[in-house]
This record gives structure tokens, C-alpha cells and sequence, in this order.
């Protein structure tokens, strides 16, 4: 992975530097409360309900054990022993004074890492496929890509100040797990007919109160053409993006108000006079960046006691279906730890936790681990033959929740727990949801599902591409839970569609119950997914499960 | 600092230059708006004015016989100048550009790297954020579009961070 030099290391030691003294000028009144924020803000301090909030940036969800560790020390030292890890495969401590702030991001620095622009109007923390490097369907390691956008995106001195915070999310397989569809610009790696290497750009996707799919502007991008390009995109979007309305300000309601065509020919143009005068990054830094994602040294040795313990046991075996995914190389299995215990809060992790997860990286894992926009935790590269032994670690742990992508994997934002913006709670549904269907035993039987909860319109937990998602909103004073279906965030993205009215806080488990016995009557096989047969069937069976009275009347 | 300070004059405008506080020099102008540029303006060095939302294909015609150019800052919160300030720089304009308006010392260091020459700033913030403070955004720091070669390119307009400006 990305290994910092002298160059980066000294960017973030100014970086704090710059921090202490903004701190100083604001408590000293050279700075305005409406001048510090977004100064802050593009540091990762946020102001929430009850406190700051800090977010890290974890970039494309990639770390290592000493990464890990430091975090568990600082959610120790400075937190409540406990950090959040986000859908944008950010960590965030939910508890930090302003005071130690600096001291937190200098603490950060030491092992290379930072919360710049985690946060803001301007370019965030470029995501990745958190399978990176190790997926079986991957073309391209999309990180060193990632790598270089972050790069050029980190103090961009004409980006700072865009009309609202702009998304880059990068996937190098076909099967999408960046829900690149969703961000203000979504990037494919592909090969054209020749086999060059090259980019499918979407741009204008976004969840929020206005959901949208990314449009492709340029169906194949070569890859030198890729930093030109996205100056183009900001560029334009930086001088024409609405400033009058923070609603309308994405560049999602630039390209619908403008309208593609118009765009893309603007983009061109723009894109035709930077390319002219763009000088290509140093060779030396591109091949020292490719090299940094180089895959690790594979073990080879014999699978026998992983292939024993799965016919063994059980347990173990429900264990490895749902967590464990096909690595490119066939001995080896990339493994997904969840962090969404029965009647856990989705994406959590305790100080404790986190340095089990470091060790279990640094002695089986080549030394890595990642984010998942999930919200779990994923070793990328572990030899089957280990896997057992990881298991009964995880399992005395309580990490070996055996639930990944199935009904109690749910995203959910941090709701009125934490947020100052949250109409609703969050976490508290996710967690009823989760003991509801996991003490009927019903999770396998329902398999492949995903619900995706947010407590505010702003949709942080993604429920438009849920395939059942949950918002919370509040109404005279009392929650109420709207249900959207058959979203999805893979390639195949798809917004979904509000089912009707909505539920109180204590129908949301009934309704998700009525739902899912539709779903187990009319799909054609037990191996058909609920997305499928959602599909299939349209949802007039699903909401005539979830509205049964006005069945009747009609 | 040869700029006097004085409070309650909300009109005057302290200049911005080389990282210390000067007087705006008197006597330059008239500034033109964009729509007063046009095949019949004026010969010889014209100053100009721009708002945010100013459309720079009208202006690419008439770059080499403008000397100064002001590009507005609504408020503290709007980047439209900085990309302004790069279009101009990308259409080889060599003339002065000054940004003018609601500015705070933190978004010095981004306008010089972003082509511009110098600030024009109300004189109460040059109170609230005195001289050392825009001073200290010269310092030369890493810059990861320097790094990248992104930043300079010979025969370009100054961008790189750690030039001062002319």
C-alpha cells in the first residue's frame, strides 16, 4: 500500500501547523465563526448534536495494523474508546474536545494518516472498491488512481471553495462495489477495443433529498487524460453550480437543469484548453504509485484444514459462505468481519476490537486491511488455511458475525443519536431489525438483502439504493419511517421507489414482516434474491404486503 | 505598513500586495464592466471589473490591451474567482489580476496560486486580520500540485506556491 515520503509526511505536519494556528486565530476573533467553519470543516471537525465530531480519512478504505492501532489509541485517549466507521470509508470519533483536536490529527500524522477534506465544499476522500487488489473480477487495481486523484485534489487551491462537497468514488471491476453510480463523479476502469487502459466517467449521481443516477459523459477516457478531464468537471461546475440554494448546489442539479449535452460540450471545451497546457505528471511518481499497490508476496501451502473445517463444522461453514469472497488467487479468500452484531450499532468498533483486527492483519493479512462503504472491516488478502484460526479469534472477540449480505448487514447513518441534521433515529431501528430476523432464524432463508436506513433526507445511509430503504423523517413531533424499494448501488443502480405512506417507529418490524413473507411466497427459488423478484413481480405485491387494509378496500 | 487603518470607514479598501498592506494606487481606471468592452471601446490600456458570473468568452478578444483586471468576492464562502483567475492565466492573460472583496488572509495563498497578483480587502478586515497574517501565507509549504508538476510550466504565468508575486 501507499507508503508516505518525506513530501508527504511534511504536508501534514504543515497541515497541523496551519490547524493550531487557525484554532488560535478563531479563539482570538481574527477569525468569524462563519470564516473558521469551512476551515474546519476541510480538516474534518464538525459540529454535531451533543459535540465536535472528528472524521479521518481513510483513503479508499485502505490501512494497515499500525494505522489501526493508533486509531484504537486515539478513540482511547481522546474519545469514548469506541470510532465510527462510515459509508464513505472514513472513521469518525464522535467525542473529541476542540482542544485536542490538533493533538488528535498531530497523533494521526505520526502514523500517516489525516482528516483533510474529509468534510466541506470541496473534493472528499476519494473511494474505492474495497475488494481492491484482490477481487477475482477485477481488470485494474483502481487505488493507484485513487492515489493520484487524491493527491490532486488535496489543497487544490481553486477547489476549496466549490458550492457543495464533491464525491469521486472509483471502481477497476465490472461488478461495481464503489456505488459509483452515486457519486458527483463516478469512475469505471474499462479497456477500450485496442486494450488501453481508460475510465466509463459518470457524473451527477448522488443520493440526498434529490436522488439521481450518474450519467456517462464520457464513455471511455484514456487514462493520461484522467487529471485534465476531472480539472474540466470541477472547473466548470466551480463557476456554474447554484450558489443560491445549499439543496440545489450538487452538480447532479447542474447537469438536470443544464442538461447533459450542454455540459459535456462546455466540459470539452474546457477540457480541449487545460489539456493543451497540462503538464503529465512525473513518470517516476506514476510508476513509484503503481508500485505501491503492487500485490503482496502469496503464500503457497496446502488448503487441507480450511477444506476439513468447512465439512466439519457448520458453524463455521455458514461462517465462510457469507464472509468470505473469492480472491483472485484461488487459495486465498478476502474476508469481511462485520461490524453489525445482533443488535449492534451499524459500523462501530471499540477500541479493543480495532486492535484485534490490526493483529489479525498483521499476522495473517500481509499487513492490511480495509473500510468497506458497508461500514465493515475487510482483511483483502488471507490464505484459506488460516481462516479457521481467524475465526476463533473473531468469534471470542464477537466479530464472527456471520451476516454479511444478508438482512442484519445494514447501512445506517449515525440518526438522532449523534446528528445535529437527523429527523429520526437510526441505529435503533437497525438494531430491532437485526434481533427481529436473526431470532426467527430467518436471515439465510431471506439471503442476499439489503436494507439501507437514513434518519434525514440528506440520505447518508443510502436508503435510495437500498433494496429496501428505510428513511426516518419526523412528523408533528413523532417519528415516521418511510419504505423505498428495489434501489440498488451495484452496476445496476437503480433509485427505489417509495412504497407509501409511512410507519411509527414500533410498525417498521411488522411491515418489514409482511414484506418479507411476500417476498418468501412468490419468489421462484430459494437462490432468488428479494432485488430479483422485486424485479420480476414490480412492487404491487410488496406493497399490497405492506398495506393490507387498503388491499382490502380496493 | 503604510496603509492608515481607520474604523469607521466601511468604504475603504486596504490593497493586499507582496504580503503587506498598501494604499490602492489612485488614478488608475475608469474600471470597465464586461459589457462596456466591444469593438468600439476605447484603445489603449483598459482596466476591467468582473463579477462571479461573468462569462470570459466575451472577454479573450481583448485580454492584450488589458492591464488590471478585479475580479469580485460576493463573500468569504464563494470560490467562483479562483476559477476565474485560472481561466484568465489558461487564455495567456499577462495583466494584473486583484481580487476584490470579502476575503479572509487563509485565501491569500490560494489566489496567488490560483494567478492572482494581489487583494483589494475592506479595511475592517484588514483590522480584524492584520499584515502578519497575510504575511504568514507566503511561507513558502509543500504543495502536492507542485509535487505532481501540475503547478508550473515554463512560460506560464506565475502558479507556483512558492513564488512570490511580482
Amino acid at each position: 500500500m501507499y507508503t508516505y515520503n518525506a513530501f508527504d509526511a511534511g504536508f501534514v505536519r504543515d497541515r497541523v501547523k496551519e490547524f493550531r494556528d487557525q484554532v488560535q486565530r478563531r479563539l482570538d476573533g481574527s477569525l468569524t465563526e462563519d470564516e473558521f467553519k469551512p476551515l474546519r470543516l476541510r480538516n474534518g471537525l464538525y459540529l454535531q448534536l451533543h459535540a465536535y465530531m472528528l472524521r479521518v480519512a481513510v483513503p479508499y478504505g485502505t490501512l494497515n495494523s499500525a494505522q489501526m492501532r493508533q486509531l484504537a489509541m486515539i478513540a482511547d485517549r481522546w474519545d469514548r474508546g469506541y470510532g465510527h466507521f462510515t459509508t464513505r470509508q472514513n472513521i469518525q470519533f464522535n467525542w473529541p474536545k476542540l482542544a485536542d483536536v490538533p493533538n488528535m490529527l498531530e497523533a494521526l500524522a505520526d502514523v500517516e494518516m489525516h482528516a483533510i477534506q474529509t468534510s466541506g465544499n470541496c473534493v472528499r476522500n476519494v473511494t474505492a472498491d474495497h475488494f481492491s487488489g484482490a477481487a477475482a473480477d477485477e481488470i485494474e487495481d483502481p487505488r493507484p488512481t485513487a492515489e493520484l486523484l487524491r493527491q490532486w485534489s488535496t489543497d487544490h487551491p481553486e477547489f476549496l471553495y466549490l458550492p457543495r462537497k464533491f464525491k469521486i468514488a472509483i471502481t477497476g471491476a465490472p461488478n461495481d462495489r464503489a456505488v459509483t453510480g452515486a457519486h458527483d463523479i463516478g469512475l469505471r476502469m474499462m479497456r477500450n477495443a485496442d486494450g488501453q487502459p481508460g475510465y466509463n466517467v459518470t457524473i451527477g449521481g448522488g443520493l440526498g433529498r434529490t436522488p439521481m443516477v450518474g450519467k456517462t459523459i464520457r464513455a471511455f477516457l484514456p487514462k493520461a487524460d484522467l487529471l485534465p478531464y476531472v480539472e474540466a468537471i470541477l472547473h466548470v461546475y466551480n463557476l456554474k453550480g447554484r450558489r443560491d440554494n445549499k439543496y440545489k448546489a450538487r452538480i447532479k442539479i447542474l447537469v438536470h437543469e443544464t442538461g447533459l449535452e450542454e455540459l459535456q460540450a462546455e466540459i470539452e471545451r474546457v477540457f480541449d484548453r487545460i489539456r493543451a497546457k497540462f503538464v503529465e505528471p512525473d513518470p517516476v511518481l506514476i510508476s513509484a504509485l503503481e508500485q505501491a499497490f503492487a500485490a503482496p508476496p502469496f503464500l503457497q501451502k496446502s488448503t487441507s484444514t480450511f477444506d476439513a473445517a468447512v465439512k466439519a463444522n457448520p458453524v463455521f461453514k455458514a461462517f465462510v459462505d457469507t464472509n468470505v469472497t473469492d480472491h483472485k488467487v484461488p487459495d486465498y479468500g478476502i474476508l469481511t468481519i462485520s461490524l453489525k452484531p445482533i443488535g449492534g450499532a451499524p459500523g462501530d468498533a471499540t477500541s479493543d476490537q480495532m486492535r484485534i483486527l490490526a493483529d489479525l492483519a498483521e499476522r495473517f493479512g500481509h499487513d492490511e486491511l480495509r473500510v468497506s462503504h458497508e461500514q465493515n472491516i475487510i482483511l483483502p488478502h488471507i490464505h484459506k488455511a488460516d481462516i479457521p484460526e481467524i475465526y476463533e479469534v473473531l468469534r471470542k472477540a464477537g466479530l464472527a458475525t456471520a451476516n454479511v449480505g444478508l438482512i442484519s448487514d445494514i447501512i445506517a447513518c449515525p440518526g438522532m443519536d449523534y446528528c445535529a441534521l437527523a429527523t429520526a433515529r437510526s441505529i435503533p431501528i437497525a438494531q430491532e431489525i437485526s434481533r427481529h430476523f436473526a431470532a426467527r432464524n430467518l436471515e439465510r432463508d431471506i439471503g442476499q438483502m439489503k436494507i439501507k436506513i437514513s434518519g434525514c433526507i440528506n440520505a447518508c445511509g443510502h436508503h435510495h439504493v437500498g433494496h429496501i430503504g428505510i428513511l426516518g423523517l419526523e412528523k408533528a413531533g413523532v417519528e415516521t419511517y418511510q419504505i423505498t424499494l428495489g434501489g440498488d448501488g451495484t452496476e445496476n443502480t437503480a433509485i427505489g421507489t417509495r412504497a407509501g405512506p409511512g410507519f411509527a417507529a414500533d410498525e417498521i418490524i411488522p411491515a418489514l414482516d409482511r414484506l418479507m413473507n411476500a417476498y418468501l411466497a412468490c419468489r421462484l427459488e430459494s437462490s432468488e434474491p428479494f432485488i430479483e423478484t422485486f424485479r420480476r413481480l414490480g412492487a404491487a405485491p410488496f406493497k399490497a404486503a405492506l398495506y393490507p387494509a387498503e388491499e382490502l378496500a380496493a | 505598513m503604510s496603509a492608515q487603518m481607520s474604523g469607521g470607514d466601511t468604504d475603504r479598501f486596504v490593497l493586499v500586495k507582496d504580503g503587506g498592506f498598501t494604499d490602492i494606487p489612485h488614478g488608475e481606471g475608469p474600471f470597465l464592466q464586461l459589457s462596456d468592452l466591444g469593438p468600439a471601446a476605447a484603445l489603449g490600456a483598459v482596466f476591467l471589473d468582473l463579477e462571479p458570473d461573468d462569462d470570459l468568452a466575451d472577454v479573450a478578444s481583448h485580454l492584450h490591451r488589458i492591464a488590471r483586471i478585479r475580479i469580485a468576492f460576493p463573500n468569504s464562502h464563494d470560490g467562483r474567482g479562483f476559477s476565474l483567475a485560472q481561466r484568465l492565466r489558461r487564455l495567456d492573460f499577462q495583466g494584473i489580476i486583484c481580487g476584490r472583496g470579502d476575503l479572509i488572509a487563509d485565501q491569500y495563498r490560494l489566489a496567488l496560486q490560483s494567478g492572482f497578483d494581489e487583494l483589494e480587502i475592506p479595511a475592517r478586515r484588514a483590522e480584524r486580520q492584520p499584515e502578519h497574517q497575510w504575511q504568514a501565507q507566503l511561507t513558502s509549504r509543500a504543495a502536492y500540485r507542485d509535487r505532481l508538476g501540475l503547478a508550473s510550466k515554463p512560460g506560464q504565468h506565475h502558479t507556483s506556491t512558492s513564488q512570490s508575486p511580482p
